[in-house]
């Protein structure tokens, strides 16, 4: 009996000890919480010395890359190429920073987070998780693991490293994420993740890319910290979110990258799983610490701050009245696996954002197959119509709503034969409020053609006539603005909602203050009924009289539903909505095209209307840097901003050739003043007659060099000097273009004022 | 009770909310709204300190640029005056100011001027001292507090901004003066007050006056003063004009925000039709003038640093466009302090960013100040192709439409004129002129032919007339004679219908008439209430542009309110009072009675419509007295009909009408009551909803 009882602690031994042997390189959260410490020091021995000595571990190592880490969470990729580390955290003390900038410095991430009471509060993973002891990681494929935890916000955040051909994915494993933790009323808002991988000093030289508008560039220690960090949201603001308040006027941030360049190597950072719930920041050193940086932060969960003002706000001077606040979470979280940025390490001499471009350029033919759309030798001219406007009337003296026709399919015939006997012979139309009641339609599930503007037949005899010209018509549906009820869609019970569960009204904006104006206020449809609506139309592809499809404002607006109901759905899920619907409206149509679109559109569109030329111009940004433009010139055909409504036209057709794009212009049959009462009088010059002559000249002007360039990739872009750039071709085309008031002479090529110069083949 | 006002805030950490369709560029219109409008400046660069390589501006408070070449910038945080040459590089630093061997220091001063001779002008507000340098920072000369009787030891000298004549003369404007610029001759020695803002005659303020003859002493001593509020800045312009801006306050309130003065002190620029600042309608906002800067052709600019923004006005003070805003972006500001022009660019100096931000002139902004500057020359028919090419850029420019409407009726091309004055927006006024114009014209064309058919249709009316009649008599005497008819009167046998007509020239028979044999016609009375209603609809919407109401959101419910409305609560009171008081008139007839007597007032609100196609403005007291008089005429209708009605004597019918009118305003008064109480219980419930939803959700 005894020698039995021995024989089974024996087995229990052995087997406990090849467990714990098994279980080695994974040690388990659950030690963790007893003793983590000595947790950690044991783990440490799982993994290779490192070939810094700096590092404790050396995690993965491929052709190219070694991963190494510390136990403490820091971690560095070795581009073995030129043997440049690029670290999580700077190594070295900084001057500047103190307090809680200084244990920024050592974070893998900063956080914030919000109680029931609506405090808002950020820390980081240093002061919070590291410094505690409660940190403890387990090695995974290629990769390692660390979970953070944050005990004293009961936050558990698992992020994951792992090394890949081209470069490191670092992860927030999003749906390993624990919240409230020990009953702890906290509820996690954003995270911004590796603030300071690879991070430059005060005495390094380089630059930070920006996606602002069409791209922009921040140089290092530029001493402009003052101004703010920059900081900007990926496809714009969710209009779900009501703004109360416009700020002053920028562009949207279209691309999920940014771009990090010192001397002759650096990265280019590409979100590639969250990408709908991050912002890019990027700062310089001065302010904070003595750090250049750009990273990505990612909103987890979006809320509204009600506040409650009480008692009479009109005693002692407007001061009396207490106010209770009220917190409202959005009861939709994102349900994707994590939130992830590749970071490509880049290895070129010289290196500068061109090379970035073509890496991400290469990046998404990897990943999503984008192919190049463009025909050779063409330089379309893009023309957008204004077809018809509901506007109030007085009918018989009573106000009324009546459709007033800006551009019916007749004159619309019009103004393309106008346009082809000015020698504009490739043109591409947008036909923007084509449809029955125009502009502010109903959901288009259906194609309707209004009468007022001719109808079935007289579109068909519009598209007789494009067809007959070699023009591609688009025809522009509007999914997202929910103006009325119809079509199958309920303005009631098909909006999307705000936080709070209201509609999420869209507001037009009061000129002068910049609040929104509460009459005129508009609905957007719920996601969720998004693939319902455009699929009924993609069946009716038959009415289409062989027009194209355009789907501007799904192409540049994405946007949650924070409805408490069931269908309540993240921007991440709506991202994959809006996905399937472009393949589908691809694999339905010969064409799509899209206004200002979105990346996440690039692989199904083939035109890309309105494209910026120009960054918001914060004011840390150092330089405008067509970066958009340069990922796209050559596999998908995309046209500036329309001229006739820019106050510096000459300006924009240098930009177009400096970038290569085409033309464009908004217009309409109808007079100027017919828009001047109503919400669209930002458009002050429509009336096509006044512009066919400068349009007309200036396709002239820039035909030829587009037509020339329009397959090649840009491979070159430089500023010269102050006000004048050179671009160049993948088929050795290069072009000047001298933005001054007065000529200048580069390498012995005189160049005009207000002017460019290109030749093929390049130039010496 | 307790007030619960819920408000939403939404917080974005994200700091950049782009707009969709906002564009930071706008404008006033005639009516006090803001449109859109086409940038006539854009901001293209902008230049730091570090940026120019001299170390950074420490909140640099102004800047001065010099005969279009040179820009002073006065970074006294740094203790230095910086010198940039019209490309933007500098000229020269200026860190050293040196008086009679000594260093001065300049960190106090707030504003910098640099003479026509060159020399700089430095308004030191700390030290209370005005420093005059030459442009190597050799100080020549320090003006302190003038000595003079009008200043008691409570004045205080603080210069903030200085400037000076082509006669030299210094003007000072000092800190929590009240009386406008010091006048200073060229040793500091004071000549007097130079343009103070006046105290605007308000109704408040002659209330105020009034009060004060009756008040004690000490109750005097008690109330507000009237004290006109110091202007923030001025310029001087090439020709010798001065310019001041005054930030918005509201007590006084100041309507002149921005004046023009001549040698004399005294504003040249008009208020009549002019708003100053930002006016946002029915909202407060404050417009925070800080500088204000003037250039050869007269526009003005001005700087409001509350909402970073750019007012530019040109020489009759007309806002042509505002530009600029707050924010972290090029061209926007944090907190703007001084403004200058350099040829056609404007600078704006940041004292928060520390920068200056350049505002170049767009294409548009070339044809806006080239078309107004030989506008304003009154070289109308030059600039003409100016404001053509404008409103094509720009359609929502309605000032270009008033400018080539007054333009063409200068011309004598009268039918542009009206159709560019129907564009504008405007009050109307050149629009009454070219009709009026276009109105003769035809009229001296056509006199012969129009004269002719007056006479003749006049006769043709007045023999018909008479033929009718006679025959009409013959008639009746022959039916009476065959025995066809009694000796009822002509109108015995009268259609109901045509009693309407009838009564206007003979009311008293007429309604007698009615009433004795019943010939009463809803019909006919409903017809003539339909026609005043269609006639109220038309005066809204199909009126000549002359004379339609400004107010011109009409719904069909307010033309029925006005009208049918109000006129069956008056004959239902009516009835209802009349019952009481032995009235013999029924419902029906009262109806019938009260729409009879409506029909001149109608008759002649029709001809009003067609009159008002012919007539002009200036005319319009004609149509007024046409009216008035036909209102009159219905009113004593109205009455004779009642009393014939009721047999009533007269006083009792005046009595009656007195009592039916303070009926009607019971009634009036329970409406209002009610449908108050209705609005306070619903938003009461809407309220304890929102909590509620608020509290539990």
């Amino acid at each position: 009996m005894k020698r039995r009882r021995k024989e089974i602690i024996c087995l229990g031994l052995i087997l406990g000890l090849l467990f714990s042997a098994l279980s080695m390189d994974c040690v388990s959260a659950e030690d963790g919480e007893g003793t983590p410490k000595e947790a950690v020091q044991q783990t440490a021995k799982g993994f290779e010395k490192p070939s810094d000595s700096y590092y404790s571990m050396k995690v993965a190592e491929n052709a190219d890359f070694e991963l190494m880490a510390n136990e403490n969470g820091t971690v560095a990729v070795l581009d073995k190429r030129n043997g440049q580390l690029y670290e999580s955290n700077p190594r070295e003390e900084d001057p500047i920073a103190a307090g809680i900038n200084k244990t920024n410095l050592q974070s893998q991430f900063y956080f914030t987070y919000t109680d029931t009471a609506g405090n808002v509060t950020t820390k980081n993973s240093q002061t919070e998780c590291v410094n505690k002891g409660w940190l403890t990681y387990s090695q995974i494929e290629n990769g390692i693991r660390f979970t953070y935890d944050l005990q004293g916000a009961g936050l558990e955040i698992p992020i994951e490293y792992r090394l890949e051909e081209d470069g490191l994915t670092a992860s927030i494993v999003v749906k390993d994420l624990v919240e409230g933790k020990e009953d702890l009323a906290f509820y996690l808002t954003d995270i911004s993740l590796l603030p300071f991988l690879g991070s430059a000093g005060t005495q390094e030289d380089g630059y930070l890319v920006v996606p602002d508008g069409s791209g922009a560039l921040i140089y290092f220690n530029n001493d402009k910290s003052v101004y703010g960090a920059y900081s900007q949201q990926i496809y714009g603001r969710d209009s779900a979110l009501i703004t109360e308040k416009l700020s002053a006027d920028s562009e949207v941030a279209r691309l999920p990258v940014f771009g990090l360049k010192k001397k002759d190597f650096g990265f280019l950072a590409v979100i590639t799983q969250g990408d709908t719930n991050a912002t890019v920041n990027a700062m310089t050193s001065g302010t904070l610490n003595s750090q250049n940086n750009a990273y990505v932060s990612f909103r987890y969960r979006p809320f509204t701050k009600t506040t409650f003002l009480q008692g009479n706000l009109y005693a002692t001077g407007g001061n009396g009245g207490s106010s209770a606040v009220n917190l409202t979470l959005s009861p939709v979280i994102p349900r994707v696996e994590a939130f992830s940025v590749k970071y490509l390490f880049l290895d070129k001499k010289d290196l500068s954002y061109v090379d970035m471009a073509e890496a991400y350029r290469n990046y998404l033919a990897e990943t999503c197959g984008l192919t190049d759309s463009v025909e050779t030798g063409s330089s379309p001219f893009y023309l957008n119509f204004l077809g018809g406007l509901r506007v109030e009337k007085y009918v018989l003296g009573i106000k009324s709503s009546v459709l007033e026709p800006l551009t019916t399919y007749k004159q619309a015939e019009t103004i393309l034969e106008h346009l082809k006997d000015l020698g504009i012979d490739e043109l591409v139309v947008k036909y923007t409020g084509w449809q029955k009641d125009g502009m502010e339609s109903r959901i288009p599930s259906k194609v309707q053609y209004e009468s007022r503007l001719g109808g079935k037949k007289g579109f068909a005899e519009l598209m007789d006539y494009a067809k007959d010209n070699g023009i591609r018509l688009f025809l522009d549906f509007d999914f997202v603005n929910l103006y009325r009820s119809g079509n199958g869609i309920s303005s009631y019970s098909d909006a999307a909602q705000t936080v709070g569960s209201t509609p999420a009204y869209q507001y037009t904006y009061d000129y002068n203050l910049l609040i929104k104006k509460d009459q005129g206020r508009w609905k957007i449809l719920a996601p969720a009924k998004m693939t319902e609506a455009v699929t009924a139309l993609l069946d009716r592809k038959d009415d289409f009289c062989g027009a194209q499809l355009a789907l501007s404002t799904l192409g540049n607006s994405i946007y949650s539903d924070f409805t408490h109901k069931t269908d309540g759905i993240d921007r991440s899920d709506v991202k994959k909505i809006w996905e399937e619907l472009f393949r589908l409206g691809d694999e339905g149509f010969d064409c799509v095209m899209v206004d200002n679109g979105n990346a996440y559109t690039f692989p199904y569109v083939s035109h890309i209307y309105n494209v910026p030329l120009n960054a918001s111009g914060y004011d840390i940004e150092d330089e405008e840097i067509p970066f958009y433009q340069i990922v796209l010139h050559g596999l998908i055909s995309y046209s500036t901003e329309p001229l006739n409504l820019n106050a510096m036209p000459e300006k924009l057709v240098l930009k177009a050739v400096e970038t290569g794009s085409s033309l464009s212009a908004c217009l309409m049959y109808a007079d100027n003043e017919t828009l001047v009462d109503t919400k669209y009088n930002q458009i002050f010059s429509g009336n096509y007659e006044t512009w066919l002559d400068t349009l007309s000249r200036d396709y002239a002007r820039t035909k030829d060099f587009l037509r020339q360039v329009s397959q090649a990739r840009i491979t070159g872009h430089e500023k010269l000097m102050e006000d004048v750039y050179r671009s160049t071709f993948s088929n050795g085309t290069v072009v000047i273009v001298n933005y001054r008031n007065k000529a200048v002479e580069v390498d012995g090529i005189q160049i005009p004022a207000m002017d460019f110069v290109s030749e093929e083949g390049g130039m010496q | 009770m307790k007030k619960v006002i819920t408000l939403f805030l939404t917080v974005c950490i994200a700091l950049a909310v782009p707009s969709i369709t906002a564009k930071a560029d706008y404008r006033y219109n005639e009516n006090g709204g803001n449109s859109a409008a086409q940038s006539a400046y854009a901001a293209v660069k902008n230049y730091n300190g570090r940026q120019l390589e001299i170390g950074d501006f420490t909140h640099p408070s102004d800047l001065y640029v010099y005969r279009d070449r040179l820009i002073f910038l006065l970074d006294n945080g740094s203790n230095r005056v910086v010198v940039l040459n019209e490309d933007f590089a500098v000229e020269k630093v200026l860190d050293h100011f040196t008086y009679e061997g000594e260093a001065l220091d300049i960190s106090g001063a707030k504003g910098i001027y640099v003479s026509d001779e060159g020399f700089l002008y430095l308004a030191d507000t700390q030290n209370s001292r005005v420093i005059v340098a030459d442009q190597d920072g050799k100080v020549q000369r320090v003006i302190g507090r003038p000595d003079s009787v009008l200043f008691t030891d409570s004045v205080t000298f603080l210069p903030r901004n200085v400037l000076t004549d082509s006669a030299g003369t210094i003007y000072v404007i000092s800190e929590n003066s009240t009386q406008g610029a010091y006048m200073l001759d060229q040793e500091g020695n004071f000549l007097g007050f130079y343009g103070r803002n006046e105290v605007d005659v308000t109704a408040d303020v002659l209330f105020q006056a009034m009060l004060r003859n009756f008040a004690t002493k000490e109750q005097r001593a008690r109330m507000s003063n009237f004290i006109p509020v110091e202007f923030s800045n001025f310029d001087v312009d090439p020709s010798g004009f001065i310019y001041t801006a005054t930030a918005y306050s509201s007590t006084p309130e100041t309507a002149s925000m921005i004046r023009k003065l001549n040698p004399l002190g005294e504003n040249i620029l008009s208020n009549e039709y002019h708003t100053w600042g930002d006016a946002p309608e029915g909202i407060y906002y404050r417009t925070n003038y800080v500088d204000i800067a003037a250039d050869g052709n007269g526009f003005i600019f001005a700087l409001d640093s509350y909402g970073g923004r750019i007012f530019m006005y040109d020489n009759t003070g007309f806002q042509i466009a505002i530009f600029g805003g707050s924010g972290t972006q090029l061209g926007t500001f944090q907190t703007a302090t001084a403004i200058d022009i350099l040829g056609n660019q404007i600078l704006v100096l940041d004292s928060q960013k520390n920068n200056i931000t350049v505002f170049q002139r767009t294409d548009f902004g070339n044809l806006l100040v080239n078309g107004l500057n030989l506008y304003n020359q009154g070289r109308m028919e030059e600039a003409l192709p100016y404001f053509q090419e404008l409103v094509k850029m720009d359609a929502n420019f309605f000032y270009a439409y008033y400018a080539m409407a007054e333009t063409y009726y200068d011309m004598g091309n009268y039918k542009e004129a009206e159709k560019y004055a129907l564009l504008s927006q405007e009050s109307g006024e050149t629009y009454s002129k070219a009709k009026k114009m276009l109105r003769n014209d035809w009229l001296r064309e056509h006199f012969a032919m129009v004269f002719l058919l007056v006479v003749f249709a006049a006769f043709a009316i007045m023999a018909t007339a008479k033929v009718v009649t006679v025959k009409r008599r013959e008639r009746y005497w022959t039916a009476v004679k065959n025995g066809e008819r009694q000796m009822d009167g002509f109108y015995g046998k009268m259609a109901k219908w045509k009693y309407p007509f009838y009564i206007l020239r003979h009311p008293v028979d007429g309604y007698q008439e009615m009433k004795n044999n019943k010939k009463y016609s809803l019909t006919a009375a409903n017809l003539i209430l339909l026609a005043w209603v269609l006639l109220s609809i038309l005066n809204w919407g199909y009126i000549d542009y002359d004379f339609k109401s400004r107010f011109t959101d009409v719904s069909l419910f307010q033309v029925l309110l006005t009208t049918i409305l109000i006129f069956a609560l008056v004959v239902v009171v009516n009835w209802c009072f009349c019952t009481l008081m032995d009235g013999k008139g029924r419902l029906p007839e009262i109806w019938c009675c009260c729409a009879y007597a409506l029909l001149p007032y109608v008759m002649c609100g029709y001809l009003r419509l067609l009159l008002s196609y012919l007539m002009v403005y200036d005319e319009a007291v004609f149509l007024t007295y046409l009216v008035m008089l036909s209102a009159v005429w219905s009113f004593l209708l109205f009455l004779l009909g009642l009393s014939i009605l009721h047999e009533y004597s007269l006083s009792k019918t005046i009595a009656s009408f007195g009592l039916t009118v303070f009926g009607v305003l019971i009634v009036v008064f329970f409406i209002v009551l009610i449908s108050g109480l209705v609005v306070q219980i619903y938003s009461f419930f809407m309220t304890v909803y929102s909590e509620i939803r608020y509290r539990m959700l």
